[in-house]
């Protein structure tokens, strides 16, 4: 039941994905309203799907590949809904929608992904399921900051190579992208050092329970986006060389899942999928 | 031709003294002379053609070669494509809707118009509307000034905060500033190795005069660089950019070069940050965008001809 909430919800998110897309193939601005709608309404239903997975495992609905897809997806539609407004950044509704949509049929494609290993996966620790949560929150915030480096970077391009096309007058601004780089990565970092002091309580008292692995990638990534934040902040990195750096993290970020989620089965090699388990 | 406005006056004079003409306007811009009239009898064009040859003593023969006549759809049709900017040198441009409401507001007013050029002239107004909405005729930059202002936003976003320095006082140099002045920007400073020269200009857009021997120690406080001198080589070396943006780094600079030679080395496009637009650029843009624009052209037309054939239909029973 849970899925078919997410179903509806990433259906919403392709809306608004596709009608942006669209709208920019005719090279005109994306309807606000209809993205607004489209966006709004699929962040309800995926919020009710998180909910019941949340219900159903009895934790925050963060144990699986599906499901932290799902939950990045929905941070990121979080960020945009709560500081959207703040960054005052056309097409950014558009864009957050179709990273959105991305995450979540990305997902849903693959059912081997939902699997029920976490339940009681945080052993009832409210602690590690709030540093779990959060951190996952930052991954929405650098996602968005991944695909306004994008926009970045399509615009320098266009700009450097001196192609003047309809579609890039639609863009924001270099000044403008560089400043909502800026302050998505301030965010970004706030959030995950707020996840990794939290995380830390944890730690430090169930010393050597925590997996090193885990430990070792999630202090490798805040590492680098916080050393990325200070050559920012002493203008060392900026602009072009940002977004690069930017893009080039959150991949990384992505890929760290893997080696993570590996190491987590072979913690939990007891992973049954989602939907035998609510069945049986 | 532009008649002045006694001539207009005399114009409108002679020919709402013929019998056959009920109503009249006529339209007078830098390049266009065109009278728009309604009348109740079949020889009405000739009586109008008669009375202007008259008025200007013009041998008639020789004004029919000169003159376009059109009548009946194709004079709405006509309307339609000049309201919508399609006659005009520079297609799309706006400025001529305004000057044909212009038109029709100042006869209308003399009660030169009734019924039908009344609703002639307002359904002009919506087709010009129709036509910039629906097709491509208006889209995209066609003048060096308007380019240059898009990709300054491309790069800045609002150009409020901006500020521009403008070296040299050259004629394509004045334009480009004037549309960067016309689209709100505030704070622009100009320099030139001619005194008097950067004083008019400085006058003419609100801008301040920076003594010429100090520019370059002025060129790092400056998002948006025009350069239009007449000198013989550069007189920007991409070293004295790679400066520039060395004490902006988080500041973008947008660099235009409207001297022929260049008035900066070509090097300075490869500095990090900085974006170098010459002449030649802007002349490219503004030529695809304004062949963008005549290939709308023939969509718009034909749109156009529909709503004036649908017009003349309604117009018959009142005729």
């Amino acid at each position: 039941m849970d899925r078919l909430f997410v179903i509806i919800g990433a259906l919403g998110y392709l809306l608004a994905f596709v009608t942006a897309l669209g709208a920019l193939r005719l090279r005109e601005r994306p309807p606000r309203s209809w993205i607004m709608t489209a966006i709004g309404g699929g962040f309800l239903f995926q919020t009710v799907g998180l909910h019941l997975r949340g219900f159903e495992v009895g934790s925050c609905p963060i144990g699986n590949p599906y499901e932290v897809l799902q939950f990045i997806s929905w941070s990121i539609i979080l960020i945009y809904l709560l500081a959207g407004p703040i960054f005052r950044l056309s097409l950014l509704g558009s864009l957050s929608a179709s990273l959105a949509a991305v995450l979540s049929v990305l997902g849903l494609a693959v059912p081997a992904w939902d699997t029920l290993g976490s339940r009681g996966m945080f052993g009832g620790d409210p602690w590690i399921e709030a540093h779990a949560a959060i951190a996952l929150l930052s991954y929405g915030v650098f996602g968005l900051l991944a695909a306004t480096s994008g926009l970045y970077l399509a615009q320098n391009y266009g700009l450097k190579s001196k192609r003047f096309s309809r579609l890039l007058n639609l863009f924001p601004s270099l000044v403008e992208l560089e400043s909502v780089n800026f302050r998505l990565l301030v965010l970004g970092c706030g959030v995950l050092s707020f996840s990794l002091i939290i995380g830390s309580v944890f730690w430090l008292n169930n010393w050597g329970e925590t997996s090193m692995t885990k430990l070792i990638f999630t202090v490798a990534l805040w590492g680098a986006y916080l050393v990325v934040l200070l050559l920012r902040l002493s203008q060392k990195l900026v602009g072009f060389s940002l977004s690069v750096a930017c893009l080039s993290l959150f991949a990384a970020a992505l890929l760290a899942l893997w080696p993570v989620e590996a190491d987590r089965v072979q913690a939990h090699p007891q992973a049954i999928p989602a939907s035998v388990s609510s069945h049986g | 031709m532009a008649l002045s406005e006694a001539d207009v006056q005399q114009m409108y004079a002679a020919l709402t003294a013929v019998e056959a003409l009920d109503e009249i306007v006529i339209l007078n811009t830098c390049n266009r002379v065109e009278i728009y009239a309604a009348g109740h009898e079949g020889d009405a064009p000739e009586q109008l053609i008669n009375a202007l040859c008259s008025i200007r003593q013009f041998p008639e023969e020789e004004f029919r070669e000169l003159a376009y006549i059109k009548i009946g759809p194709e004079a709405i049709e006509h309307l339609y494509a000049v309201a919508s900017g399609l006659d005009s040198q520079m297609v799309g441009e706006t400025e001529i809707l305004g000057q044909v409401k212009d038109a029709y507001q100042r006869a209308s007013k003399a009660k030169y118009v009734s019924r039908r050029l009344h609703k002639v002239f307002q359904k002009s107004f919506q087709a010009a509307k129709w036509a910039r909405s629906n097709t491509g005729i208006s889209q995209g930059q066609v003048s060096l000034g308007n380019v240059a202002v898009d990709l300054a936003q491309r790069i800045f976003g609002q150009l409020k905060s901006a500020s521009v320095l403008v070296v040299g006082s050259g004629e394509v140099g004045q334009d480009v500033a004037k549309a960067f002045k016309g689209r709100g920007v505030k704070n622009i400073r100009v320099t030139s190795r001619t005194a008097g020269r950067a004083d008019q200009l400085a006058a003419e857009i609100q801008a301040k005069v920076v003594p010429y021997a100090q520019w370059q120690a002025e060129l790092p406080h400056h998002d948006i660089v025009l350069c239009a001198t007449s000198a013989p080589q550069a007189i920007v070396s991409a070293e004295i950019i790679r400066d520039a943006v060395h004490q902006r780094p988080a500041r973008p600079l947008f660099l235009i070069d409207l001297a022929m030679p260049r008035d900066i080395e070509a090097g300075a496009s490869e500095v990090g940050n900085t974006y170098l637009y010459n002449l030649d650029d802007l002349a490219q843009i503004a030529n695809e965008n304004l062949a963008a624009r005549q290939a709308e052209v023939e969509r718009a037309r034909l749109g156009l001809r529909q709503r004036a054939d649908f017009l003349w239909q309604n117009l018959q029973p009142s005729l």
